[in-house]
């Protein structure tokens, strides 16, 4: 079963999907949506075992583009990644949201299908259509069912991507068009690319303004420090299940961008802008933890925590060792599980409060016991405890980066007080919310965890834990496809 | 001499078609005024021109008409380009004709017969200035073209918005005719004939500053025509006033038949004399594109914003024509772009009559909350403005890259870059529609607009072909890529 | 099951695992039947239990194994093809002997916790954190891999968090919390440097690879400077969680959780976690002996400066927390002159009468129902007899008075002081003892002497606590012969046990040396009966109020080390935080942002304000366009 066309299985259901949700009336839309999702996990996880799986049909012959799908380790994870928070996100959407349900759910589909056909191609082209397609259903999601502010926040958020994409766009014709200068026939399949620029790599003039085109679309994706102030808007004004699938997976395609095509396409590039780029993550890192320190609106402190945590994956990865490389891809996948985790855990108040003010909250353990705990445990994951998933990235992300040749090891002692001021800023949250006597009688009538609530959060805990004391089911795969992309990346750089 | 003509207007038969189909229904007019009957036989007429110019295709180049035209693949592709465009515009124009809910149009339903004929004088104006290669014949075609369009913008004679678009357009578009003919006068007169290869002879030996001037007047006479933009400012009121399928026309053909000339021109004769003019059209066709977005930016009307917005593509367009050197293969990148533009442009304005209501300006204002009440239309309003936009993954992204990547291969990076930097700011004033139409809670006025009781057969089928195009054109080039590149014989 | 390893993984495996299993089980408990009796029974017994399994596994272990074996479980984190981290144990002298400790006066301080903790409503909740606690510490000592070590390390900081806060429902009981946990991360950042940086010279996170290496020898200079950068991580770590000069801080505060919780982390078992990992790295430190200078100051500086401000407090628990960290500060100095045994000899007596002595404590707030000002106390030696005794025997332990433990420990230190010919460490120690004996002289006296100046009548603590007391007081008084020096006759049985693992100077036995140490015992004892006496006649009719004089108002506010490091540090960064985020988010980026959209709104009005509608002017903009062209043409020719 697992050959080529279990990838076509993978790339097109849920495009599917999305039609069969968007022509579903009445209101078991939910219903049907989330059957949807819950059948494109189990086919998402039926594909654990794939090594790797190559599919490729012409797509338009004279100028060498193809509809190129590949799946490996560092695409298979994260599509497994979008599928189980998709799936949690749209369970929880269902009591929460109600105008517009089949336009809401299509749209959830409609990104999770331009995600996927992001994640699998294998065509720089094909990859940039889907890199600029996700947008679409995002800027609708937060511009329809969001805050009050939703409209500047959607608005930057698109158009500060679609600017950086553009400029990518750029520099991936740029590569293309060298490569057809080299040889003499269009192919824009990623990895026809990758063996001619490792036979014989461009100029470093060239190489390094492709490269700087392709940083500026990943950073701003990721988000890097300079180019990071439309997440918070975006993410308070989202809906629960937006910023879930924004912070879950979205800002996941940036870090994917920069290990897939802009890191092992132009090596020389990456190690020469080493050092500045070090410094904006660090950058990055604390300035995301220490604004978020001072936020009294808990999605913007949860947003500048992002910030703050790729600040670090996006370190493990421009300081480029093989350990930093599988400890970078882990966090990514610890993010997702920890900020969706924190998200939706915000959204369970906020759709019971509607106020995001953290100074509303206060005394909430001994109203909402479960609650607290599970936050307690999300918490301390998202600060790297060991014995929870974050941990273990974190550590090799520093490990590996100890030992970097490219940058000075400076840069992960400052990026590791992130560890601390982590500490801070989660703990300031914990405490603002469960301990401390509680003011607001409103706070007295909310409800604590129902089944609902625990089908949640149990498969988020488990795996906060599982991830934490046995790695090695994600680290493996991972591990060889960082050793295979190491081996093309020339010694002196390693 | 008979026999060569008779040879000759076979081979041109679908440009002469256009004028014939004119004939035709001028006797019509006389012999049975029903405006019914005219408009059946011109929609045949055209379907008819279309699928024979598809069917035979003259593969060898031949000039015709003692030399003043050829018939090759350009001219056959551009011509038929054209009547695609003049068939969709008659279909977009009959739901137009008869709503009854204002009597204003009423009184011109019996003209609807003139507006057939001026449009299919204006095809046939775009068919001899797709095919020549003279001076003399390509200022006909030119003149011919643009006084069919002057009298359709003013169709809605007893309305003052369509007049004074009509008598706007027809004053500048003079104005720079006779700046266009100063060009023609001067080329001739350095060069002392009129037939392009002739004068490609004496360009090559060197192209004297009176030669030069020249160049530079048929430069602003093309400018104007594809409204860049120091010329452009006729555009907003000209697009604003006409009826609604007449902008979507002339937003399209006049661009179709300009791409045709200049391709001829620019690398014909014009093609020694490279390093003079290029300069000038790159800095053209930029600033169009960026001052075209920066100024749609704050447009209150749609179709002003959408006027804005074709200028831009004229940009994207004279690019296209920068680097579509024959023997460098690059001729798809322009062809690709002028077909898939032209249908967004005309699915656009045909949803635009649909939904408009002609008492009183279309602001985009109005669009508010259209989403809640009209949710198919505006699905389709948001595909149309999201394939302008060139917003993957439909075909106005497809069509930009393969331009953008033609410069890069041509290392016109700069050039590229300051493309994009455009379309990121049109990128803004696009999401704004979209925005208020699906997320604002207010209502605009639109939303309450009755749409047209009748069924509207010919505009939907106009909607549906175009939105297609659009929504599959990203994802499946092949649909229209194989079409264009058998047509121009690049294959 | 039948060679030996396998029953030595299967018997610690039970050891760790017990009190993990126990924490689910008692949060279940607690949670299903809330308080009533039944409940706090089972939980009580269970947890007991549960110990004490734990404690004989231990124990079992310590017998059966000679020399050193190590236990692998499962395998963890694996780096790269050549080296990965497992979930293991390293069985040697060493951590047996901690093991015994944590697990030996675990069970004890479990028992009278069950009575301490009587009728409150988070009875579960609290043995949770409880047994959580115990099985990080156990992960902490026994852990083969550095990481295991870090897991233990973060742990053990957890569970202080949430015991700390265990009354959560005050704000300043969660502040002390959380202040202990970043306090404690900013020690777990140097461990987590010097982690990397070993990894980053030998390649591997195992220990006894990792000294394995380290002995074979020929290390290259930038090797060198490694294992000193790792050295300065792994100080800064020690000094975090084990409370001293920089990172002190949170000990104080961590008095405000429950005060069995203050006798079991903050006395015997956590805080001991530096000295236990600076002893298990010792030959990382052999090699730049200047880190074991600084480690040696740090420790009496810390001593010397933890014993003056313990003078001045009024808070019964505070003035142990500080005399704990002075005891600390005396095992580092001893760690630091490469006394190991020494300062591990000083640990277990210190950790048996600092236990006693907090549970003491506990037993008198609970008999004048949550009085913790001595102010308010005095004369209940009649009420609560048997407190009164065992904290006696604390008191004079931890006091210095032959033949106790304290005396023998702490003289054994003061020896290797007197030898190590630093003056000013030689005087960091004996001020410290005389203050040591001194303030703990006036706690003895304030509680239990003159009258009575408190509101509710002392009653006794009822039996489960008072059997703690008494175990805890024999254990202080007897503990001195684990490693009795042999010039007294005695047999220095813990010396050859841990001499396997860490090497220390050993005494020469002539006869000048005997009478040596025989004059320096009597100097150490002699100042402790100062100190003493001084006290008792000094409090003996204790009225109210004392240290009146403005100059001592630096003392009672503890030198305002915490106002200073509030002011420098945790004020400043809010401030930096504010300004990034408005400053650089808001002004800087934004503004930048919002600046494009309103320059290209203004040109777009500009270009609009063009489109006048006479035709007339667009007549003019087609030539001002032609004339453009031409003056390009002209510029270019």
């Amino acid at each position: 079963m697992l050959n080529e066309n279990y990838l076509l299985v993978l790339v097109l259901f849920p495009f599917i999907a999305t039609l069969i949700v968007a022509f579903t009336r009445g209101n078991a839309v939910s219903w049907v949506s989330i059957s949807l999702a819950a059948i494109y996990f189990v086919i998402a996880l039926l594909g654990f075992s794939v090594k790797e799986l190559h599919y490729t049909a012409v797509w338009y012959a004279p100028l060498g583009l193809s509809y190129g799908f590949y799946l490996d380790a560092y695409s298979y994870f994260l599509i497994l990644l979008s599928a189980f928070l998709t799936l949690i996100s749209l369970y929880y959407s269902r009591g929460v949201i109600h105008e517009k349900l089949a336009a809401y759910h299509a749209l959830f589909h409609a990104l999770q299908a331009t995600v996927v056909a992001c994640l699998l191609c294998d065509d720089l082209v094909f990859f940039y259509v889907f890199w600029e397609a996700m947008l679409i259903p995002m800027y609708f999601i937060i511009g329809i069912w969001g805050g009050p502010r939703r409209i500047y926040a959607t608005m930057k958020f698109f158009l500060f991507t679609f600017a950086g994409s553009l400029l990518m766009l750029i520099g991936l014709i740029a590569t293309y068009v060298m490569y057809y200068k080299g040889t003499g026939q269009w192919s824009s399949s990623f990895h026809s690319l990758l063996e001619y620029y490792q036979a014989h790599p461009l100029s470093v003039e060239t190489q390094r303004w492709i490269f700087l085109s392709f940083i500026i679309s990943f950073a701003i994706k990721v988000p890097l420090f300079p180019f990071h102030t439309w997440l918070p808007d975006a993410h308070v004004e989202a809906p629960t299940a937006g910023s879930v699938i924004l912070a879950g997976v979205l800002l996941k395609m940036g870090t994917y961008g920069l290990m897939r095509f802009a890191v092992p396409l132009f090596p020389e590039a990456a190690a020469h802008y080493a050092m500045p780029l070090c410094l904006l993550s660090v950058i990055g890192i604390i300035l995301g933890a220490l604004v978020a320190w001072r936020q009294t609106d808990i999605k913007k402190l949860i947003a500048y925590s992002s910030v703050s945590h790729l600040g670090f994956v996006t370190l493990g990865i421009f300081m480029m060792t093989e350990i930093g490389w599988n400890g970078a891809y882990l966090q990514m996948i610890n993010h997702g599980i920890s900020t969706g985790a924190l998200f939706l855990l915000v959204g369970f108040l906020y759709d019971q409060r509607h106020t995001r003010d953290i100074s509303a909250y206060g005394g909430l353990a001994k109203i909402l016991p479960a609650y607290s705990v599970v936050l307690a445990i999300i918490a301390f994951s998202s600060v790297a405890l060991p014995g929870t998933n974050g941990f273990i990235g974190e550590l090799l992300i520093v490990i590996g980066s100890f030992q970097s040749k490219v940058a000075s090891w400076g840069w992960v002692v400052a990026a590791s007080t992130a560890a601390v001021l982590g500490a801070i800023y989660m703990l300031h949250l914990v405490q603002k919310i469960c301990y401390g006597k509680n003011q607001d009688p409103q706070n007295e009538q909310l409800y604590d965890f129902r089944f609902r609530e625990w089908v949640i959060y149990i498969p988020l805990v488990a795996l906060v834990f599982i991830i934490g004391f046995y790695p090695e089911w994600l680290l493996g795969p991972v591990r060889e496809k960082t050793m295979q992309i190491f081996s093309t990346i020339p010694q002196h750089l390693r | 001499m008979f026999e060569q003509l008779m040879q000759d207007s076979l081979l041109a038969l679908p440009i002469l078609g256009w004028a014939g189909l004119g004939i035709l229904l001028v006797c019509l007019q006389i012999f049975c005024p029903r405006p019914k009957i005219s408009l059946i036989a011109s929609v045949i007429g055209l379907v008819a021109l279309i699928s024979y110019s598809t069917v035979n295709f003259v593969s060898v180049p031949t000039a015709i008409f003692f030399g003043t035209a050829v018939i090759d693949a350009n001219a056959q592709f551009f011509n038929l380009l054209g009547l695609i465009i003049a068939l969709f515009t008659v279909l977009t124009m009959i739901p137009g004709m008869n709503n009854e809910h204002s009597k204003v149009f009423r009184l011109s339903y019996e003209q609807f017969p003139e507006f057939l004929i001026c449009l299919l004088f204006s095809g046939f104006g775009l068919g001899v200035l797709a095919s020549a290669i003279d001076l003399t014949s390509l200022f006909l075609g030119l003149e011919t073209l643009s006084i069919g369009i002057y009298c359709l913008c003013g169709f809605y004679r007893t309305e003052i918005r369509s007049t004074e678009s009509a008598f706007k357009y027809l004053m500048i578009g003079a104005f720079s005719t006779a700046i266009f003919l100063y060009g023609i006068a001067f080329i001739y007169g350095a060069s002392g004939a009129t037939h392009y290869s002739v004068i490609l002879e004496t360009f090559k030996t060197g192209v004297s500053p009176l030669a030069s001037l020249g160049i530079l007047f048929l430069l602003a006479g093309f400018a104007f025509k594809l409204a860049f933009v120091p010329f452009h400012l006729y555009t907003a009121d000209v697009y604003e006033g006409a009826p609604t399928p007449v902008t979507g026309f002339m937003a399209t053909i006049v661009k179709v038949g300009v791409i045709a000339a200049a391709l001829r021109i620019f690398w014909g004769f014009l093609q020694p004399a490279f390093h003079f003019w290029e300069p000038f059209w790159v800095a053209l066709c930029l600033v169009s594109i960026l001052v075209g977005n920066i100024a749609a930016l704050q447009q209150r009307s749609i179709k002003k914003l959408l006027a804005f917005s074709s200028i831009s593509h004229g940009g994207f367009l004279g690019l296209g024509l920068l680097v579509a050197n024959p023997e460098g293969g690059n001729l798809f990148p322009l062809a690709a772009y002028i077909t898939i533009y032209s249908a967004m442009s005309l699915g656009v304005f045909a949803l635009i009559s649909h939904l408009e209501n002609r008492e009183h300006i279309f602001s985009v204002e109005d669009l508010r909350g259209l989403g809640n009440k009209k949710f198919f239309l505006s699905l389709i309003f948001a595909l149309f403005v999201l394939g302008l936009a060139g917003i993957p993954p439909f075909a106005g992204f497809m069509i930009k890259f393969w331009i953008l990547q033609a410069l890069v291969q041509q290392n016109y990076m700069t050039v590229a870059l300051i493309a994009v930097v455009g379309s990121i700011i049109g990128a803004a004033y696009y999401l704004r529609i979209l925005m208020l139409m699906f997320m604002s809670t207010e209502e605009g006025a639109a939303a309450q607009w009755p749409l047209s009781k009748d069924r509207a057969l010919s505009l939907r089928f106009v909607v549906a072909v175009t939105a297609l195009i659009t929504l599959l054109g990203g994802i499946r080039p092949s649909l229209y890529a194989d079409w264009i590149l058998h047509a121009l014989a690049l294959k | 099951m039948d060679n030996p390893t396998e029953i030595l993984s299967f018997v610690m495996g039970a050891a760790a695992l017990m009190p993990l299993l126990g924490a689910c089980l008692w949060f279940w408990i607690g949670k299903k039947f809330g308080n009533e009796k039944v409940a706090e029974k089972i939980v009580s017994v269970g947890a007991v239990s549960f110990m004490a399994v734990s404690f004989f596994c231990v124990l079992y272990t310590f017998l059966n194994v000679e020399g050193s074996a190590r236990v692998t479980f499962f395998e963890w984190i694996r780096f790269n093809s050549k080296s990965a981290v497992n979930f293991a144990f390293l069985l040697d002298p060493l951590s047996l002997t901690l093991g015994l400790v944590v697990t030996g006066i675990g069970t004890l301080i479990h028992l009278y916790a069950s009575g301490y903790m009587h009728g409150d409503p988070g009875f579960g909740r609290f043995f949770t954190y409880l047994n959580l606690f115990v099985f990080s510490m156990l992960m902490l000592t026994f852990s083969d891999s550095l990481v295991g070590v870090f897991l233990g390390w973060e742990g053990v900081g957890l569970c202080s968090y949430f015991l700390i806060s265990f009354w959560f429902s005050e704000e300043e009981n969660a502040n002390a919390g959380k202040k202990a946990f970043i306090v404690n991360r900013i020690g777990d950042l140097g461990f987590l440097i010097a982690m990397c940086a070993l990894f980053k010279v030998f390649g591997t996170l195992n220990i006894p690879e990792l000294l394995a290496a380290v002995q074979a020898g020929s290390l290259t200079p930038d090797q060198l400077f490694w294992i000193k950068i790792a050295c300065f991580g792994l100080v800064l770590g020690a000094t975090g969680k084990s409370a001293q000069i920089p990172l002190y801080v949170w000990l104080p505060d961590a008095m405000a959780g429950p005060t069995p919780v203050s006798a079991l982390i903050h006395a015997a078992t956590m805080v001991t976690a530096g000295v236990y990992l600076t002893c298990r790295m010792q030959p990382l430190f052999l090699l730049n002996l200047e880190i074991l200078e600084i480690l040696a100051f740090i420790g009496g500086l810390t001593a010397i400066f933890a014993a003056s401000i313990a003078i001045f407090q009024n808070d019964i628990k505070k003035v142990l927390a500080y005399s704990t960290i002075s005891q600390l500060g005396f095992m580092f100095l001893a760690v630091g002159l490469i006394a190991p045994v020494a300062a591990f000899f000083h640990l277990i007596t210190h950790a048996c009468f600092k236990a006693l002595l907090f549970l003491g404590a506990g037993s008198v707030i609970h008999g004048l129902h949550h009085e913790q000002d001595m102010r308010h106390m005095g004369g209940i030696r009649k009420k609560m007899p048997l407190t009164f005794w065992t904290v006696t025997i604390g008191v004079f332990a931890i006091a210095g008075i032959p033949p106790l433990s304290g005396f023998v420990s702490k003289d054994e230190i003061l020896h290797f002081t007197w030898h190590s010919h630093r003056w000013w460490l030689i005087m960091f120690a004996f001020t410290t003892a005389f203050l040591t004996s001194f303030y703990m002289g006036r706690l003895w006296v304030m509680t239990f002497f003159g009258k009575f100046r408190g509101h509710h009548e002392a009653h006794e603590s009822p039996v489960s606590m008072t059997a703690v007391l008494i175990v805890l007081a024999i254990l202080s008084a007897i503990a001195g012969a684990l490693n009795w020096p042999e010039l007294w006759g005695g047999s220095e049985r813990l010396n050859e046990y841990l001499r396997a693992v860490v090497s220390q100077a050993a005494g020469e036995h002539t006869e000048e040396a005997f009478y040596s140490s025989l004059k320096l015992a009597g100097i150490s004892s002699l100042v402790g009966i100062a100190g003493l006496t001084l006290a008792w006649f000094r409090y003996r009719n204790f009225a109210g109020e004392e240290f009146k004089a403005p100059i001592f108002r630096i003392f009672k506010n503890k030198y305002y080390i915490d106002e200073i490091y509030d002011f420098a540090v945790v004020q400043n960064l809010k401030r930096i935080g504010y300004a990034l985020w408005k400053g650089v988010d808001g002004f800087v980026i934004d503004g930048f942002l919002n600046g494009c959209a309103s320059v290209s709104t203004k040109a777009s009005l500009r270009f609009r304000r063009l489109q006048t509608g006479m035709t007339q002017q667009y007549a003019l903009w087609v030539w001002i366009g032609f004339l453009l062209l031409l003056f390009g043409a002209w510029s270019l020719r």
